[in-house]
């Protein structure tokens, strides 16, 4: 009998299912990433990361799937690495909890990443590629999209839990993470992780080192969320409890030792670590500082290794000077001003910001030049998204400030000259809270409008105002911006978001903000993305001022320090890569 | 005649009409007897004038908005624009300074007449009834004075919250626990005073005799300690606003300007340290001199107390 052609051969032995789809997926795949390669233009062109060998560009399609990674990520500088040295941080605001799926301030999120692990990891180098959000590899060795709506994940093998009760060290598996998103999109209304993995369907674990998770829609932010900063993987030994606050066991580079209010937090380093090798620093102190002005003195002092801030409170001649005086500092300067943006935010149920007039005559009145200004000159206008970022709107899309135009508004709003508006901005002392409060004050006395300003103790401005209270009128201060849209406009301006906290409601609003999540084609979701911003602008739930720039000088023994751009102060900071060059004499 | 006793002596005769007939004091001539005879505290006494003189005129002599930013004009120098210089902000320091005079020196007056009225009341109260009231009274004020001051002033207004009024009530209840003592003492002699037995066999009843013949009689002490009680009432609100519990930014109070923020900025920028505590310095100096002269002219056996 003659060989059998292939055909004939697949007839007969019968294609198996498991084949087909490995087959069919790939087709899919490739095709899909042959069509988003096409219409992504200048995205699919962008150099590769130089962050981790596995990054991969987020809120795209991703390219065919990759064969299994190598554990450490291939950074060619930590070649040079030294073991050894104590880290201090003074962090201005004390973590309020080590659980980050219900609590993301700065403080809270700088803590707890030195502790746990996520499955992937968000990268970024703002100097080659500002505002395309890198994704590279974390517990999760390698990723692939399955179909439009099914993603897998290889994890890591070595991975182990920090061996300190009740965890006491077992090993990482695939039941870890499925437990962790579920706790993710589940329903406490404590979570601000909720309206992000919402969309997920279900989460399998066929192996202990495979998990497969489905979405109900196609969702595009898919893979920017698994990467973000509060997307932790935690035992559920111990997130199942009250200690979950308090303490904190996970997988990642430092081991929590003990946290005294107030003071400070310490961490030693995991020697079981699944990246072997790493972290090189034997201690993290995590100390609270409030007070800029101690900040300043400890870092001058030599205690700290890093210190900066941003005009006007920061002045940059002071920076400079202070870099002047000391001979072992580096600087770190941010050329783009696409950090935390400085902002109000109205409560939109009760009067007078009830009235979208009103809140508009913010948007028209406030003098933005002047801004820049105060702001160091560096700044730029804020919007939804950063400028910066591939997601940004230019500053022609924004109204020029029209003085005149926002008496109109207000006049209309039943504001007059006899009868003027007088609110009140409640603030924190944190997160530039009174520098921008002052200014905003200012800025809006030729407007005719009286702003006196409430300043409350920082924990309790976090839960009545910035979590959504209805005993605030507006706020200002300078919020932490997002690196994907969903991550940032979602769950704070969609009516069914867990972080709506200006009760803003909106169909049109609803209607994008759902459509641009389940845009895996790059460009159609700018375009999207576009059409949101300019209608939460106009609507102005929020007024967005200008962004900061920020300067930042670290010790030139301190190596390796990258500073994230999006999202700066509530980004995690990639300690477990950084390393103390050994002093001249030891 | 022994020093002592000739120094006291011609203390008081500052106040001594010119002519043993005549007792109605010329007040021209006794401020003039006081610069002659004393003269530290006349200085001081001028300080303090023009404290509250351009505290109630700085609408007037400031010469820009204390709150108007000005993003052009950063941290300059003193210049003839700008007397004292510009913060981090671009504000003229000069102008807040001026303002801060205004801002402490209502802060003052309201805290001083607070304390002064509760504790002349409590002390005048606890002196002319004695026994059970007295001894009441004075227990609370014991429990009030075993409190550091300055503590018990920040946990008041940590409680309700920074703003001038509550700085202000603040510090009034901190300061009226001395005070009452200071007062009681003097009201334990005069009420044996045979003229009060008088009184009160005319029927004249416990309030009358306290408003109209007790008080006037420890009104020297009062105005003495009062004045002393200016400067500390300053002190204690710079400490305050310093430490973030003052009236709420932007309001330019002196001990907010020297604040914490600003420290790391002071290093270069002098100016935003000097003009502010050159002001607390020299005014919390005029009181104390003025308040001292005075109270050697007044009544020299307070030396020592208040």
């Amino acid at each position: 009998m003659a060989e059998d052609g292939y055909w004939t051969a697949l007839a007969r032995r019968g294609v198996r299912r498991r084949g087909f789809l490995t087959g069919g997926a790939a087709a899919l795949t490739a095709a899909m990433a042959a069509a988003a390669g096409c219409s992504s233009g200048n995205n699919s062109s962008k150099p590769a990361a130089t962050a981790g060998s596995n990054a991969r560009v987020a809120g795209t399609v991703a390219p065919a799937p990759p064969t299994a990674q190598a554990l450490a990520t291939a950074d060619p500088a930590l070649a040079n690495a030294k073991r050894g040295g104590t880290f201090n941080i003074d962090q201005p605001d004390e973590p309020i909890s080590l659980d980050n799926h219900r609590q993301e301030t700065p403080g809270s999120i700088q803590a707890a990443n030195l502790v746990y692990n996520h499955l992937l990891k968000r990268a970024e180098d703002f100097v080659a590629a500002p505002g395309i959000i890198y994704v590279s590899d974390e517990l999760a060795s390698g990723w692939e999209q399955v179909d439009k709506l099914t993603y897998r994940f290889s994890l890591v093998k070595n991975a182990k839990w920090h061996n300190t009760a009740p965890v006491n060290g077992r090993p990482f598996t695939a039941d870890d993470v499925k437990y962790s998103i579920d706790r993710m999109r589940g329903s406490d209304p404590e979570l601000r992780t909720r309206s992000a993995w919402a969309p997920v369907d279900k989460v399998e674990a066929p192996d202990p080192n495979t998990v497969v998770v489905t979405t109900k829609q196609p969702y595009a932010a898919f893979i920017a969320i698994a990467g973000h900063t509060w997307s932790i993987i935690m035992p559920h030994e111990l997130a199942d409890t009250p200690d979950v606050n308090r303490k904190a066991i996970g997988t990642g580079p430092f081991l929590f030792k003990d946290w005294q209010s107030g003071v400070a937090l310490h961490f030693d380093r995991n020697p079981e670590y699944f990246r072997s090798g790493q972290p090189f620093l034997d201690h993290v102190v995590m100390r609270v500082v409030p007070d800029l002005g101690a900040r300043t003195a400890n870092f001058r002092a030599g205690e700290t290794e890093i210190w900066g801030g941003s005009p006007p409170t920061i002045p940059f001649s002071t920076i400079d000077e202070i870099k002047n005086s000391l001979p072992d500092v580096n600087e770190i300067k941010r050329t783009g001003s696409n950090n935390s943006g400085t902002k109000a935010f109205f409560n939109t149920t009760a009067p007078p910001f009830n009235d979208k007039r009103v809140r508009q005559a913010f948007l028209y009145g406030a003098d933005y030049d002047s801004m820049i200004k105060i702001f160091g000159g560096l700044a730029q206008r804020a919007g939804p998204m950063p400028l910066a970022s591939v997601w940004g709107l230019k500053e022609s899309d924004f109204p020029k400030t029209d003085v005149a135009k926002a008496k109109a508004l207000l006049e209309a709003a039943g504001f007059t000259a006899d009868k003027p508006l007088r609110v009140k901005t409640t603030i924190s002392r944190q997160y530039s809270g009174p520098a921008v409060s002052q200014i905003l004050q200012q800025v809006m006395k030729p407007v005719g409008v009286t702003i006196d300003i409430d300043q409350i103790e920082d924990t309790a401005w976090i839960t009545q105002v910035y979590r959504g209270g209805q005993n605030y009128q507006m706020t200002s201060f300078g919020d932490w911006s997002w690196e994907d849209p969903d991550r940032g406009l979602y769950a704070y301006f969609h009516s069914d978001g867990n972080a709506n906290n200006t009760h803003y409601t909106s169909t049109q609003a609803d209607a994008l903000l759902e459509q641009q999540r389940g845009e895996f084609d790059l460009d159609a979701r700018k375009k999207i993305v576009r059409d949101l911003q300019l209608l939460l602008v106009d609507d102005a739930p929020n007024v967005w001022l200008v962004s900061t720039g920020t300067d930042e000088l670290a010790r030139k023994r301190f190596r390796n320090y990258k500073q994230m751009q999006m999202g700066n102060s509530n980004s995690y900071r990639e300690w477990e890569n950084c390393w103390f060059d050994p002093l001249p004499n030891s | 005649m022994a020093t002592a006793e000739r120094a006291a002596r011609d203390d008081r005769l500052v106040f001594a009409p010119d002519t043993p007939a005549t007792s109605i004091v010329s007040w021209p001539l006794a401020v003039a007897r006081f610069c002659r005879r004393k003269p530290l505290g006349a200085f001081g006494g001028a300080i303090t004038l023009v404290l509250i003189v351009m505290a109630i005129v700085h609408p007037w002599i400031a010469t820009h908005d204390p709150n108007a930013l000005n993003p052009n004009e950063v941290l300059h120098g003193i210049s003839g624009r700008h007397y004292f210089g510009t913060d981090n902000y671009g504000r003229d320091v000069y102008s807040r300074v001026v303002y801060g005079a205004w801002a402490s020196l209502e802060v003052s007056i309201i805290s001083v007449a607070i304390g002064t009225a509760i504790g002349t009341a409590i002390g005048v109260v606890s002196g002319y009834f004695g026994g059970a009231v007295d001894m009441v009274l004075q227990r609370v004020v014991d429990a009030a004075l075993a409190f550091p001051g300055l503590i018990l002033a920040i946990a008041l207004v940590g409680l309700v919250g920074p703003s001038v009024k509550n700085v202000s009530i603040a510090i009034g209840l901190v300061t009226f626990p001395s005070l009452s003592r200071i007062v009681r003492g003097p009201v334990l002699s005069i009420k044996e005073q045979p003229y009060l037995e008088a009184a009160r066999s005319t029927g004249a009843n416990s309030l009358r005799i306290m408003v109209r013949h007790i008080l006037p009689n420890i009104t020297a002490i009062i105005i003495v300690v009062v004045t002393a009680r200016f400067g500390t009432a300053i002190l204690v609100e710079s400490s305050l606003s310093f430490l973030g519990l003052g009236p709420p930014p932007p309001t330019a109070t002196w001990g907010s300007m020297l604040s914490g923020d600003a420290i790391y900025i002071m290093q270069t920028a002098w100016w935003l340290a000097f003009f502010p505590g050159a002001a607390i310095t020299l005014v919390v100096l005029g009181f104390n001199l003025f308040g001292d002269a005075l109270r050697d002219v007044l009544d020299p056996r307070l030396r020592g107390r208040a």
